[in-house]
This record gives structure tokens, sequence and C-alpha cells, in this order.
């Protein structure tokens, strides 16, 4: 098999609040290849963002990765060289990792050869993201001088063309524009092109569409497609609206708790869901609810990991919890070869259970709902 | 005073039958746009539901603009709608078409440079009594995009709930406003020890029940959800769009749904009105509208919609709407015409005709 880009094994990431130590990532494998784009879906406060801030190193100064180990290239990214952290000056804990074989420790320096350069990430605001005091252009050159450490000449040339690849209309004059001055959808085709300056070997898209309108999220997912063409990079595209990554994903990823509960290639995630949350991610589609009967929907809230989570996170919420599920956390199960889930219903031991009819005729509806937006379908 | 209380019924028992004051208003606006340019055509205002006297809320050629310095921008203009009694209303479009606006006007938070918006047939917008204002205030109702931004980050629930109640004096002692509050908050899926918590402790979804929580309570015969959901995960959203259709269906209110997501408003809505540019392009029945949509614009807006099928969106062929493509001369101007019963599109006379072609081959 094709080595994997980057290869999480075990990872568990701990934050500490309120004097406690909390486990918000309980144990994640996952690995994502060269080229692919991979989609991680889940409602907030499933861990998504978290889990991917830990491939550049920037978890939260109260965050810190307890297990595991992400491996890219040669390094072992969940090795942190050594991170001191003191709870309001009773005890002081230091994190260092002695264990000599196996490859070093990440130092702040190590940090910035990746952070940007090999893996960058695109975050939800663009507003946010970029600095409202210094023009567009400034912000982009900044990166080319930084990390290919060209002159301001140049760096404003390939700005520019930086500008005109992410098809930012009269590019040269809105090289001095500030953020303000360009619209939602604009300021982040910007952070695009700011990622773009490095060429990066993984792109992370932090939820990019989520504060955009739906046209504008469109040209945004397929400018974000048509780049990695170009470009080949893998992207990791974290979202929770499983609508938006039936476009873009190759493979798909559902995060529940802490967990990943379900992994596929879209396809199995679409056309053969098998985890409980999944079915419920899906039939909460706007697009798929008929007209008259209420939408179906997620009850109650996503866990809050103050107290220990007993068995299987969603079992408090899903319908078809089965007893086993409050006691004692499932395995990963193997349904095919690219497809696994997290649930007891695939045990043999397991009864059957009748899927919710939205799941049952999953297809016949999203053909419906194509047909009634316009689009063309295969009969 | 006996004016007042007049026109205060009015208001209230919707008394007022014909669109007289309406049409008063409209005239003395006609005539001073003649003094000032001799060759003003006045516009045609007509309204869009067979009985007018259905319309809660009507517009009749209204205009918002804000000035920026010297620069007077129209964001909305020539703005005719009827809201009718009962209704969801879905109003449709892209940020800065100008649908929040329309929003706030009806709660005159925005001012009206021109026309008229009318509640009951009684003119709410411009120069009005105090009275009236009051009324309006405590009928008129509004659930906010951001449900972190909206309620008060210092306040607790209880507070930002009865804050209306308290402002209008609608309870007799402490206890009925408690009773009241404890009713809202079940009604809302929320217990009653969240009421002594502050805003931050909630999550999104139980935030914006919060927000649902203190329209509500107002017991509002018109509510202006301006894009309630947009904020939350997908998973929350069935959760509080269920939420406004109870509401809705219990308490027999109108709603007016403003969102940039037609497959959102489609489940919830039983008219959508798509408006581009702070101009109606399209008014029609939901199931009309996503049968036979007319407007390049609105059929652009259909094809963004993503649908969760990876073979059918491998496939898919986005539309950009160009507001160019529509070569209107000045004898040939566009305006909104029914072109099928309750099925408005704003079209010249040279496109009317093309897509009642459409309509007639799919027929």
């Amino acid at each position: 098999m094709e080595k994997p880009i980057i290869s999480v094994k075990d990872l568990i990431v701990g934050f500490y609040t309120h004097g406690k130590k909390v486990d918000v990532i309980r144990g994640v494998s996952l690995n994502v290849y060269r080229g692919e784009t991979l989609a991680i879906v889940g409602e907030s406060g499933s861990g998504k963002s978290v889990f991917t801030k830990t491939f550049t190193g920037m978890l939260d100064a109260n965050g810190y990765i307890k297990q595991g180990e992400i491996l890219f290239d040669d390094m072992d990214l969940a090795k942190v060289a050594k991170k001191s952290r003191s709870l309001k000056g009773k005890e002081k804990i230091v994190l260092e990792n002695k264990d000599s074989n196996g490859p070093k420790p990440m130092s702040k320096k190590d940090w910035l050869k990746i952070r940007g350069k090999r893996i960058a990430t695109i975050f939800q605001d663009p507003m946010t993201s970029l600095n409202p005091l210094f023009s567009i252009g400034f912000q982009i050159s900044e990166v080319l001088i930084k990390h290919h450490h060209m002159t301001r000449k140049q760096a404003k040339e390939e700005a520019i063309k930086l500008l005109e690849k992410v098809k930012i209309p009269d590019a040269a004059r809105r090289y001095r524009d500030f953020p303000f001055q360009y619209s939602g959808g604009m300021r982040q085709r910007v952070v695009i092109a700011i990622a773009l300056a490095c060429r990066p070997e993984i792109l992370i898209c932090d939820e990019p569409t989520t504060a955009l309108d739906v046209t504008v999220q469109n040209q945004i997912l397929d400018l974000i497609k048509e780049l990695q063409q170009e470009y080949k990079w893998t992207t990791i595209f974290i979202t929770h609206d499983l609508g938006v990554v039936a476009n873009v994903a190759s493979r798909i990823a559902v995060m529940y708790g802490g967990q990943i509960v379900e992994y596929g290639t879209s396809e199995d995630i679409f056309y053969r869901p098998a985890h409980p949350y999944t079915w419920a991610l899906l039939s909460s589609l706007p697009q798929l609810g008929v007209k008259g009967e209420p939408l179906s929907y997620i009850p109650g809230n996503p866990p809050t990991f103050s107290s220990e989570i007993i068995g299987d996170a969603y079992a408090p919420r899903n319908k078809y919890a089965l007893k086993i599920d409050f006691l004692k956390e499932s395995p990963m199960f193997q349904i095919s070869e690219t497809h696994f889930a997290k649930t007891w219903l695939l045990d043999p031991r397991a009864p059957k259970i009748e899927k919710p009819v939205v799941i049952q005729e999953l297809t016949k509806r999203m053909a419906a709902a194509a047909k009634e937006l316009k689009r063309e379908v295969e009969e | 005073m006996s004016k007042v209380i007049n026109h205060y019924n009015r208001l209230n028992y919707g008394t007022v039958k014909d669109e007289s004051l309406i049409n008063k208003i409209l005239d003395a606006e006609y005539e001073k746009d003649l003094k000032k340019d001799p060759q003003y055509v006045k516009s045609k205002v007509q309204g869009q539901l067979k009985n007018p006297d259905d319309a809660i809320v009507k517009f009749r050629d209204v205009r918002i603009s804000f000035k920026m310095g010297p620069v007077e921008r129209i964001v909305v203009d020539h703005l005719n709608l009827d809201i009718k009694r009962g209704e969801i209303l879905g109003l449709v479009g892209e940020s800065g078409s100008g649908k929040t606006t329309i929003g706030r006007a009806i709660n005159r938070i925005n001012d009206v440079t021109k026309g008229v918006i009318a509640y009951n047939n009684v003119p709410i917008s411009g120069k009005i009594e105090h009275a009236i204002e009051r009324e309006i205030k405590t009928k008129v109702q509004m659930v906010f995009q951001d449900p972190s931004a909206s309620l008060n980050e210092r306040a607790n629930v209880d507070y930002i709930i009865s804050e209306g109640l308290r402002a209008f004096h609608l309870y007799h002692d402490e206890q009925d406003r408690l009773n009241k509050v404890m009713a809202m908050i079940e009604q809302v899926g929320l217990r009653p020890e969240h009421l002594k918590r502050f805003p931050h402790e909630f999550s999104g979804g139980q935030r914006q029940r919060i927000g649902i929580a203190r329209c509500m309570i107002m017991n509002p015969e018109f509510v202006i959800a301006d894009e309630p959901i947009s904020a939350l995960d997908v998973s929350i959203r069935a959760q509080v769009l269920n939420l406004i259709k109870d509401f809705k269906e219990r308490h027999n209110m109108t709603v007016l749904f403003i969102a940039h997501d037609l497959s959102v408003v489609k489940y919830i809505s039983d008219r959508i009105a798509v408006i581009f540019a702070g101009k109606i392009v399209e008014l029609a029945p939901a199931q009309e509208m996503f049968d036979y949509p007319l407007h390049p614009y609105t059929i652009a807006l259909l094809s963004a919609i993503p649908i969760p099928d990876p073979k059918i969106e491998s496939k898919k062929k986005i539309q950009v709407y160009n507001p160019q493509m529509h070569q209107y001369t000045k004898d040939d101007l566009p305006e909104l015409v029914e072109i099928r019963p309750g099925h408005f599109v704003r079209a010249n006379k040279k496109e009317l005709a093309e897509y009642q072609k459409v309509l007639g081959g799919k027929k």
C-alpha cells in the first residue's frame, strides 16, 4: 500500500481547564495519503479542529499531547521538545520526551520550517485571520520574503501573480487595499493566496466556507479544487456540513466526542453509512427534508468532556443504542477494504436494526433533490 | 388625544380596511418628486395578494438608503411586497442584497427614505405617533443571526428573556412575570435551572433557543427571523427550524424568514421572495419556485445548493449570475410581473415572452 504523508497513531490530546485535565482527543488513528482530499466531519465540540491543530503545533497554551505519534516524513510532530506549564503556581508540569530512540523531538525552530511552509491552514473567519492594519499586498509578500527570501520587489510581483491565481480582478490595484475593502468571499481568496505562497504539501481548510453565502461557498470550493489539481497538494477539509464535502472529498472521516467513529471513501459514507451518528448527520440535512414533515435532528448536546465518558460517547443521544454502548466502547469494525466504523451494531452478536427511512431511501431522495434543483441525473 | 386613541385602536384591531392612508402618503410623495422633476413618472404600485386585506405587512414603493457622508447609497428601491397574515415568507438573497435592511425597516430600526410600510393598513414608516410605535415594538419581534452577539453577556437568562416584559409592563406582579418566563423556557426546550445562568454557559443551539424565547414571550404577531440558523451546526439547524415552525403553528404568527440558503427556506416557508441588489427578482409559492424557477438569479441560487451525493456533485456545473446579461433599454424597463397565479418575476416585455415560452414547454 501507498505510504501515507501523515500517519497518526493513537493520539490523545488533553487540556487543562478549571484545574482539571480533560482529554479532548481520545485515541485517534488516521492515515492521510498524498494528493487526496480528506474531509473531517463533525459537530462543533467534536474535536476536529483540535485534531488538525496538532499537525501545525498550534494547540492552545493549555493543550498538550498526552500520548501517540504523528509521523510526517521522518519527524514525529507529537514530540514536543520541552514545554513547561505551571497551574496557578501549585504544580509545575514539564512535558519532555526523554526516550532517545525514534525521531527527534520538535523544537520551536523545527516548527517554523513546517508551519505555513509545508502545512498551511485556512481558517473559518477570513476577517480574523487577516490583520486589519496591513494591506493585503503586504500580508502576502511578507510570507514570500520570510519563507522564500525574496526581495520586496520580487515579492510584490509574485504576490500579484498569486492574487490573479485566486481570481481577484484588477489584482495590481487591489494589492494596496486593506482587508475591510474586500468582501467576505474575496477575503477568503486572499487567505488562500497566502497559503499558496509557500506551495505547501498539505493544506488544512478549517471550515473555510461556513461564514460565506451559498453561491460564494461554491466558488471557493471550486477554487480550492482547481488549485489542488495544479499544485498537487493534499487537502484536509474540516466542516460540519456533510452536504459540502460530497463535492470535494475523496475520503471522509466522521468525528464525534474526540474519536473517529466512521471513515471511508465518500461513496462508502454517502451510499453505505454504517454508524448511527453518520445516519443522523445525513438525515438532518435540510436538502433532504420533505415539506410538511418535521426535519429529523440529533437530540441533546455533544459531550462536554468534563466528566469521564463511559462506553460510546454518542450513546445518550442515539436512538439505536444497545445496552453495551453504555458500558463498553466499541472497537473499530472493518466493513470493506476502505470502510471502517466504530459501532457495536456491526458486531455479529448485535441485533439486526432497520436503518432510518431517510437513509434507506437516501439515493432516491438525493436524485429527487437533484432533479428539483435542476441538475442532470443519470437515470 | 382622541385621534391618537383612534389610530391606536385601528392598529390593534385592524379596523382600517382600505389603503387610503397609504395612498395619501404615496400621492404626496409623488407630487414632491414631480416638483423636482417634471418628467417624473409615478411608479406602478400594486399588491401581490388576491385579497389585499390579507396582508399584515405591506411595502409600497419603498426606498431605503444610507448616507455615507455626501453620498447617498440606495440599498433597497421600488420595493413592493405583501406579507400575508399567518404565512412564513422566505426572503433569500446573498449578503449585501438588502434582505436584512428590509427586515429591520419593519421594526423601525432603519428609516425609510421614500414610500410606505404599512402594518394592518396603518402606515408605520416615517413619522408616526408614539402610541403606534410602542405597539409595533411589542407586536413585531426579531430573532437574530448570531446567538452569541445578540445576547447580553452580562445578564442572566431570566433577565434577557423578561426584558421586553419589563419594558412594556406586560405583567401584574413578580410572580406573574416569573411564571411567564418559566412557561416560555420550557416551550423552547430549556430547563428552569438555566434561568440563573449566563449566555456564555450555553452552546450555540441553546443560545439561539434563548433568543427565540426572548422573542416569543412578547406574544408577537409578526416575527422577523434574520438568518437564525446560519451560525449553527447542521444538526442543530433542524432543531431550531422545527422550533420556529412549531411556534408559528401554535400561535398563528406571521414570520419573515431571512436566509441565504434556498434549501432551508424551501423547507420552512410558504412563499419565497428572491432578492438581488435591493430588488425582488422573483416571488412565488415555495414549491412553485422550485418547480418553475424563471429568473436567472434564482436558477443560479438553486444550482449552488450542495447535494450530499458524490456522483451528482461531480457532474455539477455552477451557474453564475451576471446582472449585465439583461438588455434593459429605456423604453422597455423591467417590472415585477405576475406570470402565473401567485408567481411574480422581474422582467421586461422581451424577457417575459421568453419566460412564458419556458413555462409553456414545461406544462
